[in-house]
């Protein structure tokens, strides 16, 4: 193989970068971090939950009722049948 | 459709009221209640239509629309106490509202009541299961209450009359004309001006939102060119046959249940002068129909509470809903030039309504114009020649532009239905000559009088 300029210039390239992962990585001293709210920031939180949608209990009774066509038949009052005593188009 | 069972009324499709948004909400936050399994207890302190009071349940969501229904009519009924207050005194007023407790309270319709339930008036009743609709039934409640006119005239239920046009060919339904702003009052916040009535304001939905280009002059519809669009309202010529009703009687049973006995109903087409000429409303003639009033209609209420009766007339601005193409008035010019039938003449008004109804009556049918008279002669000639198809000339006041003012804000003297004597109109005469109302039908109406200055399309052809 003929070592041209080019080639030469990458063999270099890769020694260098040889070089350079084999080295140790810089030390990093911990750190100690504490997240303390502050109070603003803690009422601003409290406001946004209350905010959130909540999901309330359904009224299973009612529902439970009302759904079932049986039951309310059993349960329904006929209202007291009222003469109609209006004559002509309402 | 048959009335609902009392059961049927209030059985709910709970899973799809739970895929609903308002199926977030506990049934007891908006009806009241208790949440138990006794049936007594459960309903104690129940309110079965919560949206009465519709800011306070709907309008923490519903925050656009909530605060405003109290503005439409549909929920202030303030049509019932324009047309009865002006016919009374404020000392009676109370009676009005007595009366009114008991025979027209039911109307108020309510948020609920378009979009869950059946109106009250017509006895309730969940629709789909409490499931909320957007779009409020067209049978089940539009036509629930506005039954005896809108509906039999709107779906052909009187023998002999079609459907009207729009449902017939484009199966159209309520909600297609009448919109939400309408309905919810929320078009009153923007223009600012509150419906006292429905015919209070821009006309809305008007034909002309739709019809502009069929309307507009010089589209090639002779009709239309020669009448203009403020002469006649377009049901003058486009709706046919409705109700008309007259001396409804309001009465209480020996027990105290509210009724009323209506006296006589008849269908009828009848033009009249418009009594509510205005710059939004400009015709000089409309359909007119005969409301279900006479004097004594709160008589069970008070003595006299309709004090000023005539203040009003009994004829009123009509908007039937059975609007066809074809209609016998658009047969010819005949159908209507001379034709006292279809108008509001004086014989067809007892005489002790007449004063009530002086801004309705019609002395006698325009007569045809009296170019009209020579078609006979020129019917041989080439169309261009013919009268009856040549624009309207200039001159005629019957295209001239309404008043710019509005004329019912303008002084007497002012409005053209009420023009001096001077003017030649005949449902103006004054009093020293022959009463307009006994006219002979053969005094010509000044309105179709031909120009001034021969108009050349009026001329023999060849000339």
């Amino acid at each position: 193989m003929k070592l041209t300029p080019l080639v030469l210039v990458a063999i270099l390239l890769l020694v260098v970068a040889a070089l350079a992962s084999a080295q140790e990585p810089p030390a990093v001293e911990p750190v100690s971090v504490t997240a303390v709210a502050t109070p603003e920031e803690e009422a601003t939180v409290a406001q946004l939950v209350a905010m959130l949608p909540t999901v309330q209990p359904l009224d299973t009774s009612c529902i439970n009722c009302h759904q079932d066509a049986e039951l309310l038949q059993q349960l329904a009052e006929e209202p007291e049948v009222v003469e109609k005593l209006s004559e002509g188009s309402g | 459709m048959p009335p609902l069972e009392v059961w049927e009324k209030v059985l709910i499709n709970a899973d799809a009221v739970q895929n609903d948004v308002h199926g977030y909400i506990p049934c007891t936050q908006c009806h009241g209640g208790q949440n138990v399994d006794d049936k007594t207890a459960a309903h104690e302190g129940l309110v079965r239509d919560p949206s009465v009071d519709a800011e306070k349940v709907c309008g923490d969501c519903h925050k656009d629309i909530a605060p405003y229904q109290s503005l439409s009519l549909h929920n202030n009924l303030a049509g019932y106490d324009t047309a009865l207050y002006s016919r009374s005194v404020p000392e009676n007023h109370p009676l009005i509202e007595e009366g009114e407790s008991y025979h027209c309270n039911d109307c108020h319709a309510t948020c609920g009541q378009c979009h869950v339930s059946q109106p009250t008036s017509v006895g309730g009743g969940l629709i789909s299961g409490h499931i909320f609709e957007e779009t409020p039934s067209m049978s089940r409640q539009c036509t629930a209450c506005h039954g005896s006119r809108v509906k039999n005239e709107y779906t052909g239920a009187h023998e002999g009359i079609p459907a009207d046009v729009h449902l017939r060919q484009a199966r159209m339904t309520c909600t297609d004309c009448h919109g939400a702003g309408d309905m919810h009052g929320t078009d009153y916040v923007l223009t600012g001006e509150i419906p006292q009535h429905r015919y209070d304001g821009e006309q809305a939905p008007a034909c002309e939102d739709c019809h502009a280009d069929d309307i507009a002059i010089g589209q090639g519809n002779e009709y239309h060119d020669a009448h203009g669009t403020e002469v006649l309202s377009c049901q003058v010529c486009h709706s046919t046959t409705y109700i008309n009703c007259t001396d409804c009687h309001l009465q209480q049973s020996d027990e105290g249940v509210p009724f009323y006995r209506l006296e006589h109903e008849e269908l009828a087409f009848t033009i009249g002068r418009n009594p509510l000429r205005n710059s939004q409303r400009p015709y000089r003639y409309v359909p007119v129909r005969h409301v279900p009033t006479f004097p004594d209609l709160f008589a069970f209420y008070g003595e006299n509470v309709l004090s000023n009766f005539d203040n009003r007339p009994t004829w009123t601005y009509a908007t039937p809903h059975n609007i066809q193409l074809r209609t016998p008035q658009t047969e010819s010019c005949e159908s209507c030039h001379g034709n006292d039938d279809y108008f509001l003449t004086p014989d067809k008004v007892p005489q002790e309504y007449r004063e009530a109804n002086a801004d309705v009556i019609v002395p006698f049918a325009p007569p045809l114009p009296e170019r009209y008279e020579y078609r006979p002669e020129q019917e041989a000639a080439p169309p261009s020649a013919d009268p009856l198809d040549a624009p309207p000339p200039s001159a005629d006041p019957l295209d001239a532009p309404p008043p710019s003012a509005d004329p019912l804000d303008a002084p007497p003297s002012a409005d053209p239905l009420d023009a001096p004597p001077s003017t030649p109109d005949p449902l103006d005469a004054p009093p020293s000559t022959p009463d307009p109302l006994d006219a002979p039908p053969s005094t010509p109406d000044p309105l179709d009088a031909p120009p001034s200055t021969p108009d050349p399309l009026d001329a023999p052809p060849g000339s």
